[in-house]
């Protein structure tokens, strides 16, 4: 039991944030608001590439980095932290998985180091409600390739493709894109599949994959939206003194912080989960998706409120941190879903530490 | 990180297992709540020396010292099954988890040989004597008087919230020496034995019934030279030192309320409604809002591991523990409101849903004192704004 990064995590957390602090400046998120802009910054995604960061969870024999989980989860939590845009998550986490999962050596040969390279993006649809449609599908009309999930099976479809309707839609979430896709079955049936079935288990595999990686990318949002906050209340001054000197904007964001470092310790347990208690995973990536959701939404409100008239302009990016956690609070499964999915597991809630 | 046991603490946790199913019996329990005030602290002081004996109590501690020269991941794993054991209170708390880690820091070598190994062991009780009538959250305006005298320090004064003095040895108390120094530069500490002359000692009945803490009176106490604990007119350091220690003592409630989580689906699944005659479990409103609290039950545990990874090896620990306390003692009231919450839809014709008032209301009752005591959660958040978030006084 020991919760402490490694050295090799410790230098994975700080370059990660540096470097994407240093490409993804506050201008450059406001930048890909104009209507003409592109759906993300190639140079983000050539640095991620270069860095490695794109292949983190990809197999060293598959031109990645071949590491683990709690690694990637640092490159999130950078990533959300400056609200930077890509499909990072989609691709490099959730895709990979599912390559790792059913795809045999050919198609991972195919894709594994074209995205680590950065070369190739791939969406993964796996989280199907409806029967049929996908919504909301990060970042789906910049893909190279859909991976949906259909009939026990994940196909590759190209997303130009005849029966393919991809519906792109303004969220609340000015920072990134969403879709919802529909995919015809003659679509689907003309499509490569990945050599393996996906069963349930997979399914739910995926789906904690992903809700552990959403609750990352919101451990990042929520943590900055709470430092704005923190370093406005220490500027901003009123009756003569820094609002934060007042206990009742001292006391809301103490108890910010109570939130956001147990919802941190609810993340990074559920990241470890993946690798090192498969078992427990589904059960920790709720925790942690509850958890954070909750919090980072908080956060995200009471920073315009600390911010006061100024929270409500467009000029400070408190608001952005809200609206990103509100889209981020629906990827993966909602706080609903996670909710009664713990309820009908009580008992393996209760399990906390297992005797090795 | 790697949040599996490694081989030895995996071992460490058997071993503990074993040794609780051997010694925590049935038989032990039922003494134990058979026992007045006085055969119950006798009963404490003897499995504080067998848990010692076994190599549980005071673990972290240097083999000089009585302890076992082990780590602090150790002392949590310990903690852990504790809770998970319902293991009996652990009144030497105050001694091994807040006086202890101090004195090694901040007391002469003597001192240290002197208390250290009989708090580890069961031998020393210590409880604490900073809080006065009219000095609580603002503990440096403290009022009791440490004055020069032939042999050392006469001490007049009054403490309150002293836990357990009415049974323990000595009291590691804060005193002012120097009534013209600003208010903390004053303060002086000193370890006095509880059976000096002027000393009186009155418990105070509590709102669960019980009487841990007391108000101490002190007439003329005459203490020697070398009972001074630091530095003459060097308290204020010695009171922070342990109020750190204190923080991260809290530790353990955050395993409480892990164990607690598993109490309260037993509640649930044994309680039937009065509504709909099923047990409260069945009910999807009351899971719903188990699974809540189970989330944050889950998280005040893995808080407990990740806090402590936080803090160096013979460090003090920072302001991260008033999060713990703060996260863990608040959690802890909700999670005996809700057992409420339940018993509120009891069918109370059941003489079994009756009998339970008279476990859950003195926990429930005794949980409301938990964001008071050691520092309220009021002064928490204080503590937590200023020294965590760095927000100006």
């Amino acid at each position: 039991m020991d919760f402490s990064d490694t050295e090799e995590q410790r230098l994975i957390r700080t370059s990660a944030a540096e470097l994407v602090r240093r490409l993804v400046p506050p201008e450059r998120v406001r930048a890909l608001f104009a209507a003409d802009a592109p759906a993300y910054c190639p140079d983000l995604w050539r640095g991620l590439a270069e860095a490695g960061y794109l292949g983190t969870l990809v197999p060293g024999d598959g031109g990645g980095a071949g590491l683990g989980f709690v690694e990637m989860g640092c490159v999130l939590e950078a990533l959300g932290g400056v609200l930077a845009s890509g499909p990072y998550l989609s691709s490099s986490v959730v895709a990979v998985e599912a390559l790792r999962l059913a795809a045999d050596e050919e198609q991972q040969g195919q894709w594994l180091p074209a995205i680590a390279s950065g070369e190739k993006v791939l969406c993964p649809m796996i989280d199907d409600q409806t029967g049929g449609g996908f919504a909301p599908v990060a970042y789906a009309h910049t893909a190279d390739a859909l991976l949906v999930a259909s009939g026990g099976h994940l196909h590759i479809v190209d997303p130009t493709a005849v029966g393919v309707a991809i519906d792109e839609f303004p969220s609340l979430d000015p920072t990134r894109h969403f879709a919802a896709v529909a995919v015809s079955s003659a679509a689907l049936a003309a499509a490569a599949r990945l050599a393996g079935p996906i069963d349930a288990a997979m399914t739910a595999r995926l789906m904690a994959v992903g809700a552990a990686a959403t609750a990352a990318e919101m451990l990042g949002v929520a943590s900055r939206a709470h430092e704005l906050a923190c370093a406005y209340a220490k500027e901003r001054q009123q009756f003569g003194k820094p609002i934060g000197s007042f206990q009742a904007i001292k006391h809301l964001l103490a108890d910010q912080r109570v939130a956001l470092e147990g919802a941190r310790s609810a993340v990074y347990a559920a990241l470890w989960a993946l690798d090192g208690d498969p078992a427990g995973a589904t059960v920790a990536a709720a925790v942690a998706k509850t958890a954070m959701s909750e919090v980072a939404l908080r956060i995200g409100a009471e920073a315009i409120q600390v911010h006061g008239g100024m929270g409500f302009t467009d000029e400070v990016d408190a608001h952005l941190y809200l609206k990103r956690a509100q889209m981020d609070a629906m990827a993966y499964g909602t706080s609903d879903h996670h909710g009664r999915l713990l309820a009908e597991r009580l008992r393996d809630l209760a399990q906390w530490t297992r005797l090795t | 990180m790697d949040l599996a046991d490694d081989p030895g603490q995996a071992r460490l946790r058997r071993d503990l297992r074993a040794w609780l199913a051997e010694h925590l019996t049935g038989e032990w329990r039922a003494g134990y709540q058979a026992g007045d005030e006085g055969q119950r602290i006798a009963l404490l002081r003897q499995w504080q020396r067998a848990l010692h004996q076994a190599g549980f109590a005071a673990r972290s501690w240097p083999g000089a010292y009585g302890g076992r020269d082990g780590r602090l991941i150790e002392e949590l794993i310990i903690f852990e099954e504790l809770a998970r054991a319902d293991a009996p209170p652990d009144v030497f708390r105050i001694g091994v988890r807040i006086i202890g880690p101090m004195l090694m820091q901040l007391a002469r070598e003597d001192q240290k040989a002197d208390f250290l190994p009989g708090m580890a062991n069961g031998d020393l009780l210590w409880s604490q004597g900073f809080s006065e009538p009219s000095a609580g959250s603002d503990l440096a305006s403290l009022t009791t008087r440490a004055d020069r005298s032939n042999r050392g320090f006469r001490i007049n004064g009054q403490k309150v919230w002293n836990t357990l003095g009415q049974h323990a040895d000595y009291c590691l108390l804060l005193a002012r020496t120097d009534p013209r120094a600003v208010p903390h530069k004053g303060l002086t500490a000193f370890a006095v034995k509880l059976n000096s002359p002027g000393i009186r000692i009155n418990p105070l009945r509590q709102i669960n019934g019980r009487r841990d803490f007391n108000e101490i009176f002190l007439d003329d106490v005459e203490v020697p030279e070398d009972s001074v604990v630091g530095e003459v007119n060097g308290g204020w350091a010695v009171a922070m030192t342990m109020l750190g220690f204190e923080r991260r003592g809290v530790a353990v409630m955050g395993f409480a309320c892990g164990r607690l989580f598993g109490r309260l689906l037993d509640l649930a699944g044994s309680v039937r409604l009065r509504e709909t005659g099923a047990p409260a479990i069945d009910h999807p409103p009351l899971r719903d809002r188990l699974a809540a609290l189970g989330v944050q039950a889950r998280i005040a545990v893995l808080n407990n591991y990740r806090f402590a990874a936080m803090v160096p090896e013979g460090g003090v620990p920072g302001p991260e523990g008033s999060i713990q306390k703060l996260h863990s003692t608040e959690l802890n009231k909700a999670m005996h409101d809700f057992a409420f919450e339940i018993m509120k839809g009891a069918d109370l014709n059941e003489s079994a849903a009756r009998d339970l008032f008279d476990f859950w209301g003195e926990e429930y009752v005794t949980s409301i004192g938990m964001t008071i005591a050691g520092g309220t959660a009021q002064i928490q958040r204080t503590t937590i704004g200023e020294r965590a978030l760095g927000l100006p006084r």
